[in-house]
């Protein structure tokens, strides 16, 4: 359940698609002059160099090592911006989350700010912990703008090769996996925006009286929610508001049981957590104390882990 | 009795799952129900402020028994009032839930003979079955989500379905209904009839897929 690749029958060819939808930058300038040729002839230079790293492998091992090589000329370069390194051993899907690993402990302590993390996997990350929790996230501003960028640039490159005569049988496989790729990548951002949509609908009026919410959200976001706010108004006057007293039109309205007309985000959910970092003890409701280990898997309500979870210390699962 | 009414409304709302499921059609707005409890709850408005304005301040701390039915009116007035509105409420989120189901296809989802998905001859479209402020409702929250996702359109489309992450490119289809003639993204056009079987990359055929008219294999 780490994964949201895990499901998936054709993981063989994932880190293959990774590797592909990964760098926009250096292939752009191959792309550029659309030669698939000039491709190859780098490809014939790096395929020597990735295959003694991928050495031993077995038969649709160098198959997929040669794929990446022709894919990512200079596999240097490359690694060093997505860090995709890693999935070398193939064991990709793991790594997206990034636990379930114990020799991965060490790559996973430094959290978001990861440096090895490609993009993809810490759109995941984002993805798995919006989903996860009631409360509303801090919106992935540059992350998303940064992925926005690469889709845009490897929709245009697909374009001019798919175009381009040149482009041998294999290459449009490899095209293929590229587009599948990045139908998945759309596919997480889309979730993302939309469980956020719902969460900003469903809280409108919270967040719009609560000012320490605000910069959580984008600024599309923000205007989404007043107009949402306004218009659900807007329908609730007009279908009965109107026609009820005077005294009883009001939308803030705390009921003689405590319950606000407000809904607010429930924090008294349970989630599932797995700690990255030893979070120390939490005490329970009935005075109890929980230690949060490294490496633990726990179910406790929201409202006592929500520091670190938002520290990112624990995460959401 | 005071309330009855919005209890009979919301009780019938809680206990049938078709405001929620998109699958099915929308009840129809319980419009004559409503308007007898917004009408009860201005009489007990009425009833309130005259009996008010009747025994004046004095009187009101003496006498128990007024002070006793005010406050049963009272809570029974704004019972009322949260009834109404958790009925609404309710509504809202199957009308919005529909909306995203039919892929943001305002006019596919008021078309008439298309109740969300399944045509039968004795359910109500989902036009008819809206008040007319729902109608408003939906046609600005319709152009709210398009003002929203206009930011992101030229990378993606925010309404495609989220059900479960795309594995293939491709996609093999039936065509269920006849659509006549698509131009495709990539500049194909391709005439659909009824009967046909295409392998489309689904990107492309993703919209007319949630809409009906072709069917995956």
């Amino acid at each position: 359940m780490s994964s949201f690749f895990d499901d998936d029958d054709e993981d063989e060819s994932l880190p293959v698609a990774r590797r592909q939808a990964g760098p926009p930058q250096q292939w752009g300038n191959g792309a550029k002059a659309s030669s698939s040729r000039s491709l190859s002839r780098e490809q014939s230079l790096v395929s020597e160099s990735s295959l003694e790293v991928g050495g031993g492998g077995t038969g649709s091992r160098s198959f997929l090592t040669r794929l990446e090589s022709t894919i990512s000329p200079r596999r240097g370069r490359y690694s060093e911006s997505i860090g995709l390194d890693s999935v070398l051993d193939g064991e990709d899907a793991a790594h997206d989350i990034g636990i379930g690993h114990e020799d991965n402990d060490e790559l996973d302590l430094d959290l978001d700010d990861d440096p090895d993390l490609d993009d993809v996997q810490r759109m995941c990350r984002v993805w798995v912990k919006e989903r996860g929790t009631v409360d509303i996230m801090q919106w992935e501003g540059d992350l998303m703008d940064t992925l926005f960028d690469k889709l845009e640039q490897q929709a245009k490159m697909v374009n001019t090769l798919r175009s381009d005569p040149q482009t041998s049988e294999e290459e449009h496989f490899k095209l293929v996996l590229v587009q599948t790729e990045m139908e998945r990548v759309k596919f997480l951002i889309r979730s993302y925006v939309r469980t956020r949509l719902s969460k900003i609908e469903k809280y409108c009026q919270y967040i719009l009286s609560t000012p320490t919410v605000h910069p959580l959200l984008s600024g599309a976001e923000m205007s989404h929610a007043k107009r949402y706010a306004e218009l659900l108004h807007t329908h609730f006057q007009h279908s009965v508001l109107d026609s009820l007293p005077e005294w009883l039109r009001g939308m803030e309205d705390t009921y003689g049981d405590g319950m606000s007309m407000v809904a607010k985000p429930n924090k008294n959910v349970p989630v599932l957590i797995y700690c990255r970092k030893d979070c120390g003890e939490i005490t329970l409701e009935g005075g109890e104390a929980a230690a949060l280990a490294k490496g633990t898997t726990h179910l406790v309500k929201y409202n006592l882990v929500e520091s670190w979870i938002n520290l990112g210390w624990a995460e959401v699962l | 009795m005071y309330g009855d009414l919005a209890l009979q409304l919301v009780t019938a709302s809680h206990r049938s799952t078709l405001a929620n499921t998109a699958q099915l059609p929308l009840p129809k707005y319980a419009l004559s129900l409503i308007l007898s409890i917004c009408l009860e709850t201005r009489q007990l408005g009425n009833s309130i402020t005259a009996a008010a304005e009747q025994h004046g301040q004095a009187s009101l701390s003496q006498d128990r028994g007024l002070l006793c039915s005010l406050t049963v009116q009272h809570l029974a007035a704004r019972r009322n009032k949260r009834c109404l509105l958790a009925y609404l409420q309710n509504r809202v989120g199957g009308i919005k839930e529909r909306w995203w189901d039919a892929g943001g296809g305002l006019a596919y989802l008021l078309s008439p003979g298309t109740s969300s998905g399944v045509t039968s001859e004795d359910a109500p479209d989902l036009r008819s079955a809206l008040s007319p402020q729902e109608l408003d409702f939906l046609r600005g929250y319709n152009s709210l989500i398009l003002d929203y996702k206009s930011d992101f359109l030229d990378v993606l489309d925010l309404t495609a379905s989220i059900d479960r992450p795309p594995s293939e490119l491709m996609v093999d289809v039936r065509v269920v209904k006849d659509a006549g003639e698509v131009i495709l993204e990539g500049g194909e056009r391709i005439d659909f009839r009824k009967g046909e079987r295409f392998r489309l990359a689904r990107g492309q055929v993703e919209r007319l897929i949630v809409q009906g008219f072709l069917e995956e294999v």
